[in-house]
């Protein structure tokens, strides 16, 4: 596969520490050599060994090139690395500064940047990665926004992971004690108190109701937050829309009902994506065209996110007649219009600016509730299928400690069920447990007939 | 117009061999038996015990299914034990100390007495194949022998090496002498071959043990047979006695690691886990202060006592200080040393579920040969291996057992996507469907194969469709009628009786009120099932699962709800030709394990370890999109389809 070289910072965005620069494609070893110095790394280099070496600004032997830091160079020759292309990295110890100057360094010899997810899209179409790591990589190729890619990130490098184990490990745990005192009959008794299982049981799911409560945080993710903005005709909804978008987008028009359909635009904000949606107003009495502008208003209001439910300074208060089931968010509009704001409440006005900074630490705050961040950090971005199969995993352990709590069955029951349980949560992780479990009851108990 | 002399050449007369040969030679086929010793037929080189956890189903279904091991340790054993009895039914298993000698005089008359079964005693020297077809087996004695099929069960001797401290003799076992040219012969063909290790304990004389120091164990007051097939079962019982290492024993141990092949690195092949040496044990569980010991007499005649829990690899002098230093054991003398023993092994993914070789057609193979331990489950190998060879001469498709239907269908198709890299063993929590893989309804789970195989006589057959019918008609009973609980003052249905904790059918004959046509009911289907055989453990067996079936169902319809999706994987078969390297969206691990072991299903592959469920959506996927029409469709049940479908 001809492939230009790209060059870009490999590590995540986060504090200090090793920094590691990836540079890949087919002329990665030579752009290296230009500006990296080591009796080591020369026309016969050596896949996967280290040396140590100086990286200079540009090429070596230019005059105006000067050393940035001592790196580590690791080559990885095609198709042994993570793209399956040639690939050098540069392990560097200056931290971020010295890393951006390496990048800086390497497209002077001629690199481009690497675009979001580029290194792993290759290695996805060079057949290197798995269906799961492919799944997170298409996540990281749809992702608009900043806080997305780094939960995709996070999920090749086995956030997910990390989160299953801490729901099978103690299961696992759990099933070699029971197997233990199934199979090793001899020892002294050594099972495991019903109490103790049904804790565990519960604990466990716990943990994946939390890792479940991440779905919505995946799908947010990806598709960004979709904020509907509601209210009586002529309330401001489109000027407020425009305001947010900081652009002209809607029309904006003295007369009622000039909005009838529904108009969209989307925006990264402090690293998450909004998509607003401005809509028709809800009134009681509207024409025939509009009447379908509204009907399509409740219609986003149901599928949104968030809802901006923007009333005027001295109408009605707003309209309650509907519940909501989406979280919503009262603004009073056109508050240059009034002097006394009211307490407690968002007023903003889309003509002065005023309020609109309130307005997004109120739209942040929301979002907060959505854990995100949590999502991000964890490294969870679930999927349709991961989704499908924890939802799965979730009503066998349900069922599980409704035995257990009902009709006390036998540990032979017990383990039976249990070791389903795993098995179903080992079709998301990859993980075979019999083998692990044997080796865990292995370690626990010796001697038997 | 058949060339060759033979239809089944069995290699080996071990406990897979003597399955392999009778089961072969009992369906029809023209059979020869090859073994360096007449006299060492079905002998017993490590524990002298048939059963156990796990095992003891394996043997039940063995025997459902027309083998003779179970019947053989009926007649033969000294102490019968029903292990795990203070657990539920489904992991219940009978255990049998056998007397060795006699077992192996009683397997070597068998053999010997068979039609069609010819035995030749000498060693086979190497394989004997035409484009990629076996076509016999040459011997050292210079003979060749021609056959279609060949069944090889050789056990420990593939280049077996056995050690006791530094002290190092090739052979298959003690007094025996190792195969090194078949060996060599299947490494020719291709064959991957993997060192594994095993070990035995010290012998010692009944008369030097003081047993007053030891605690008795005996037997069950009323022993279990194995078979559904032994009628008059009164076995004249012996006890074992349990003994314990103390801190001294482990004091020697550890001071005379130096010195044990095992540490000091001689050993390279892998030992199980399971059944770890003694100085693995005090190496292990260093906390552990002592270690229980069995002392298993090895039959009524001999004056050989068995260690069980004390295998060993230790120079003969340690062995003698370790055996000294515990209790009871002072003046014990030391018949037979402990050893390890080496021997080459074919990592069973090399075989097709058939148990015939990927690489050499009409080869097969069964038992220790292909990395599992013990007897039951090389017997269960052998008898699967040679109904599939000879069921292939005529061209029909092989056993296709499930993991849901026996213990024997889990251990071939752990065999399959297993990567096994100790000593395979099996265990009841190998098997998912574990509730309803029971020993008592091995005859209700086998009959229809049972029956398809032929193997039983006559009377067997008809004993197995008579218990079938009692089961049914039982339960048949029991959910349709309404009875009175005197106790609980209550009304309910009589099944309903049965699954409160606690209540069997003895409670219910006392405790409740029902109408005439149950009792009379339960009346004639004891009286039929007594017509057919006359054996009180086969009334009480099939009594017994008809109690167990009501209080395992209601788990076993949830259970199987769990398991039903990954059953439905097992229905798509994956063709042989598929060429995973090329299908890049698998994960390279899955890859690589796909290409090599090539599972037959879809529910096989996301067995293997580390192919995951992407990977099954990749694969079915790939199977809906790329092949013709109707291809990689769930095949449904071949069974009753078998003739004429398989390869010719
Ligand atoms: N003074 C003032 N006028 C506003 C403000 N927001 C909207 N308007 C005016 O109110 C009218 C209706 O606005 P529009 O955005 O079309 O309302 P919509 O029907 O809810 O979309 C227009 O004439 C706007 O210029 C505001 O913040 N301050
Ligand atoms: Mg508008």
């Amino acid at each position: 596969m001809e492939n230009d070289t790209i060059v870009a910072l490999a590590t995540p965005e986060g504090e200090g520490g090793l920094a590691v620069v990836r540079l890949s494609g087919s002329e990665a070893v030579a752009m290296a050599g230009r500006i990296f110095e080591s009796r080591r790394f020369g026309p016969e280099i050596e896949s996967h060994r280290a040396v140590y070496g100086i990286l200079f600004s540009s090429t070596k032997e230019k005059e105006t090139s000067y050393p940035i830091d001592q790196v580590l160079a690791l080559p990885l020759l095609g198709p042994n690395s993570y793209t399956g292309e040639d690939t050098v990295e540069f392990f560097c110890h200056g931290g971020r500064m010295a890393a951006r100057m390496v990048v800086a360094a390497c497209r002077r010899v001629g690199a481009r940047p690497a675009g979001p997810g580029e290194f792993t899209r290759r290695a996805f179409l060079n057949g290197r990665l798995s269906l799961d790591q492919a799944e997170a990589v298409a996540d990281l190729i749809h992702a608009e926004s900043e806080a997305s890619a780094r939960g995709a990130i996070r999920q090749l490098l086995g956030g997910l992971d990390d989160q299953l184990s801490a729901i099978e490990n103690p299961l696992l745990e759990l099933l070699s004690r029971i197997e233990g005192s199934l199979e090793f009959v001899e020892e002294e008794e050594v099972g495991v108190p019903e109490d103790e299982v049904i804790d565990t049981l519960k604990n466990s799911r716990a943990k994946l109701d939390e890792l479940l409560a991440m779905a919505p945080a995946g799908r947010l993710l990806r598709d960004g937050i979709h904020v509907v903005l509601a209210g009586p005709p002529n309330v401001g909804k489109s000027s407020l829309f425009n305001a947010l978008l900081e652009e002209d987008r809607a029309i904006v028009d003295g007369e009622a009902g000039t909005t009838r359909d529904v108009i969209s635009a989307s925006l990264v904000h402090e690293g998450t994506r909004f998509v607003f949606h401005d809509t028709a107003g809800l009134r009681d009495d509207p024409g025939r065209v509009e009447k379908m502008g509204i009907d399509r208003t409740w219609k986003k209001v149901n599928e949104a996110d968030l809802v901006l439910l923007l009333s005027d300074p001295d109408g009605p208060e707003p309209n309650s007649r509907e519940n909501y089931e989406v979280p919503v968010i009262q603004v009073i509009t056109k508050a240059d219009l009034v002097k006394a704001n009211k307490d407690n409440t968002l007023c903003v006005s889309s003509t002065t600016g005023q309020g609109l900074p309130e307005l997004w630490a109120a739209l942040d705050l929301a979002v907060r509730e959505f854990r995100l961040q949590e999502a991000v950090t964890m490294g969870v971005v679930l999927n349709e299928r991961h989704l499908h199969r924890l939802t799965a995993c979730r009503s066998d352990l349900e069922i599980l400690i409704h035995e257990m709590e009902s009709s006390a069955p036998g540990e032979e029951v017990t383990g039976t069920m249990l070791s389903s349980v795993l098995s179903r949560l080992g079709e998301v992780s990859g993980r075979v447990f019999t083998e692990q479990l044997l080796e865990s009851v292995f370690q626990r108990f010796c001697v038997g007939k | 117009m058949k060339s060759h002399e033979f239809d089944i050449i069995v290699v080996g007369g071990g406990h897979a061999g003597v399955e392999s040969a009778l089961a072969a030679a009992r369906m029809g086929a023209r059979t020869v038996l090859v073994t360096h010793d007449v006299g060492e037929i079905g002998r017993m080189p490590c524990n002298p015990a048939i059963g156990g956890l796990g095992k003891g189903h394996l043997v039940r279904e063995i025997d459902v299914l027309g083998g003779e091991m179970g019947v053989a340790i009926d007649q033969t054993g000294i102490q019968f034990r029903v292990l795990n009895t203070k657990k539920g039914p489904a992991v219940r298993s009978p255990r049998a100390q056998a007397d060795k000698n006699a077992y192996q005089r009683l397997m070597m008359e068998t053999i010997l007495g068979q039609d069609s079964l010819e035995v030749v005693t000498d060693d086979a020297k190497g394989l004997i194949v035409e484009s990629g077809q076996v076509r016999g087996v040459s011997l050292l004695g210079g003979r060749i022998l021609t056959g279609a099929r060949v069944v090889l069960c050789t056990g420990t001797f593939l280049k077996g090496l056995m050690h006791v401290g530094d002290n190092r003799t090739t052979g298959g076992r003690e007094g025996a002498a190792s195969s090194e040219g078949l060996s060599g012969s299947l490494a020719d063909y291709g064959f991957e071959l993997k060192r594994l290790k095993t070990g035995t304990p010290p012998r010692l004389t009944r008369q030097s043990i003081d047993f007053k120091q030891l605690t008795r164990q005996p037997g069950d007051e009323n022993p279990d047979p194995f078979s559904f097939r032994t009628e008059n079962f009164a076995p004249d019982q012996i006890d074992c006695h349990m003994a314990y290492t103390n801190e001294h024993t482990h004091r020697i141990i550890s001071e005379s690691l130096d010195r044990s092949p095992l540490f000091g690195g001689m050993i390279k092949g892998q030992g199980p886990r399971y059944c770890p040496s003694i100085e693995d044990k005090v190496v292990r569980f260093a906390d552990k202060d002592r270690h229980l010991l069995f002392l298993e007499p090895e039959g009524r005649d001999t004056d050989e006592i068995y260690v069980n829990g004390l295998s060993t690899s230790l120079p003969a002098d340690v062995q003698e200080r370790v055996v000294r230093s515990v209790p009871g054991l002072e003046s014990a003398k030391i018949v037979r040393f402990g050893y390890a023993i080496e021997y080459d092994s074919v990592p069973s993914w090399q075989i097709h579920r058939s148990l015939e070789t990927k690489l050499v057609a009409g080869l097969y193979l069964a038992g220790q040969v292909l990395g599992t331990s013990g007897y039951e489950e090389a017997a269960a190998q052998g008898l699967v291996a040679a109904v599939n060879a000879v069921w292939s001469l005529d061209g029909k498709r092989p056993l296709d057992i499930g993991r849901g239907e026996a213990y024997i269908g889990v251990l071939v198709d752990d065999l399959v996507t297993k990567e096994i890299n100790e000593p395979y063993r099996m265990f009841t929590s190998r098997a998912e469907h574990r509730l309803h893989l029971r020993c008592d309804n091995a005859e209700d789970r086998l009959t229809d194969l049972a029956l398809e195989l032929g193997l039983l006589s006559n009377r067997a057959e008809k004993v197995l469709a008579a218990r079938r019918m009692f089961v049914r008609g039982f339960n048949d009973l029991l959910q349709k009628t309404s009875v009175f609980a005197k106790e609980k003052g209550m009304r309910l249905m009589a099944a309903d009786y049965l699954r409160f904790p606690g209540m069997g059918l003895g409670e219910l004959q006392k405790e409740v009120q029902a109408p005439d046509e149950f009792w009379n009911g339960i009346e004639f289907l004891h009286r039929t099932l007594k017509e057919t055989s006359s054996s009180p453990h086969l009334l009480a067996g099939a009594e017994n699962q008809v109690e167990n079936d009501i209080k395992y169902d209601g788990y076993i319809a949830k259970h199987n709800r769990l398991l039903r999706q990954r059953e439905h994987l097992d229905q798509f078969e994956l063709p042989d030709t598929l060429d995973y390297k090329s299908l890049t969206s698998l994960s390279f691990e899955a890859r690589e394990k796909l290409d090599r072991i090539r599972p037959a299903t879809l529910g096989q592959a996301g067995r293997i370890d580390g192919v995951r469920a992407g990977d099954l959506a990749v694969l079915t996927i790939y199977l809906k999109k790329m092949l013709p029409p109707g291809a990689g469709e769930p095949a449904g049940k071949k069974r009753r389809d078998r003739t004429g479908n398989g390869k010719s």
